[in-house]
């Protein structure tokens, strides 16, 4: 049974006409379902899992990258398998797992290869598909448990991504089954008569802890959310079943 | 080895000057140091420590080329190669060694196997040479 989480956005008049052509495809599919439409008023988390104890097997979210990150961390547990129909912009997670945009998305669906990938999650609450990012001035970073990371300078990013996104704009191949992150802390220099230059560390690692100031705010797909100190960060391997095409980059 | 300008896919692991690590830092990739780093380095291949960068650990590699300054120990399996800029206060093993001139070690410094030696003949049993200064005979004095 095939479960459907429309994003609060689609509600605008713009996307009706997309929205019709998608259920009417899904119907002729036979892959149609129930659908909730995600609300800022409504508290969706218990009906969607109350629904899910009644035996769905298929959960589809209707929307965007967010809408995607917002379901996953409402879901009580993941042993379902989760599909994407990708409406509008910031759909850079569908572009990654070879999902076309509206319509064609459901054709995707209906040919069901399932691939596990990993999540990042942090402090054992929530999870993360792709990157988050943080400033980085007076941070501590430990490393497996094996070395810290002094961020001392100012004007620091870090980045930690669970699939690389840089490697995305290069068009390349995205692996998901190192078991690692990419801690990437770009730090930039400004001159006053020159132009300023960028410095870039690199590290992998499986498992870190990020201490420092009391909260640090972390940038997590276009949402901004402030996590007390520590925060302790790892992955959770082959977590999540998705729904992907054939036309897919990461591997 | 590294190569110059080598991009940053080949590179596991980037110490940028921005950045301070401390602890035992073991990696199965190339290296490249920029930073500073207290504690001790392992990687399985290459390792690059920059101009700009200081390290108080004792190295364990299979190549590096340092051009920084390094207050510890090296442990290079294949080759080591000191740029001009390159401090080194500690001891060396290495299996190839390159040193530029203006290049500063401070260090014992040990390469290769002991069964590389050469094998020292024992000229105590062999009869020793009379080596006495030849006379000219008086012919050739009268020539």
């Amino acid at each position: 049974m095939y479960y459907y989480i429309y994003d609060n956005y689609l509600s605008e008049k713009k996307y009706n006409t997309t929205i019709a052509k998608i259920e009417s495809r899904l119907t002729d599919l036979g892959i149609n379902g129930k659908i909730i439409k995600m609300s800022i008023l409504k508290n969706l988390e218990k009906t969607i899992n109350d629904d899910i104890k009644k035996g769905i097997k298929t959960l589809v979210v209707v929307g965007n990258d967010k809408t995607l990150n917002q379901t996953i961390n409402l879901l009580d547990n993941l042993n379902l398998t989760i599909g994407l129909i990708p409406i509008g912009p910031n759909n850079n997670i569908a572009k990654l797992l070879g999902i076309p945009e509206g319509e064609a998305a459901c054709d995707i669906l209906s040919s069901r290869i399932i691939k596990p990938i990993n999540l990042g999650l942090i402090n054992q609450r929530q999870y993360f598909i792709t990157y988050l990012e943080m400033p980085g001035d007076g941070i501590y970073i430990n490393c497996d448990d094996n070395y810290f990371i002094n961020v001392e300078d100012k004007d620091n990013i870090i980045t930690l991504s669970n699939i690389y996104w840089g490697d995305y704009e290069n068009n390349t191949k995205i692996k998901n089954n190192t078991e690692y992150f990419n801690l990437i802390i770009k730090n930039t220099k400004k001159t006053i008569f020159r132009a300023k230059k960028e410095y870039f560390s690199y590290f992998k690692a499986k498992k870190l802890t990020i201490t420092g100031e009391k909260s640090i705010p972390i940038l997590l797909i276009d949402e901004k959310r402030i996590i007390k100190t520590p925060i302790n960060l790892e992955i959770a391997k082959e977590k999540l079943k998705l729904i992907v095409g054939k036309k897919r980059t990461l591997i | 080895m590294f190569k110059e300008n080598q991009t940053t896919s080949e590179t596991d692991t980037i110490i940028g000057p921005s950045v301070k690590v401390e602890g035992d830092f073991v990696t199965e990739g190339n290296v490249i140091v920029e930073g500073t780093i207290c504690g001790t380095i392992k990687t399985s291949r290459s390792l690059k420590v920059g101009p700009t960068s200081k390290i108080f650990a004792n190295i364990w590699a299979e190549n590096a080329l340092i051009a920084g300054e390094i207050q510890g120990n090296l442990n290079i399996s294949d080759k080591l190669e000191l740029t001009s800029s390159a401090k080194i206060f500690g001891d060396i093993k290495t299996g190839n060694l390159s040193i530029a001139p203006g290049a500063i070690l401070n260090g014992k410094c040990q390469m290769a196997d002991s069964k590389t030696k050469a094998t020292k003949p024992e000229f105590s049993k062999q009869k020793k040479l009379e080596l006495k200064p030849q006379t000219p005979t008086n012919t050739e004095i009268l020539d």
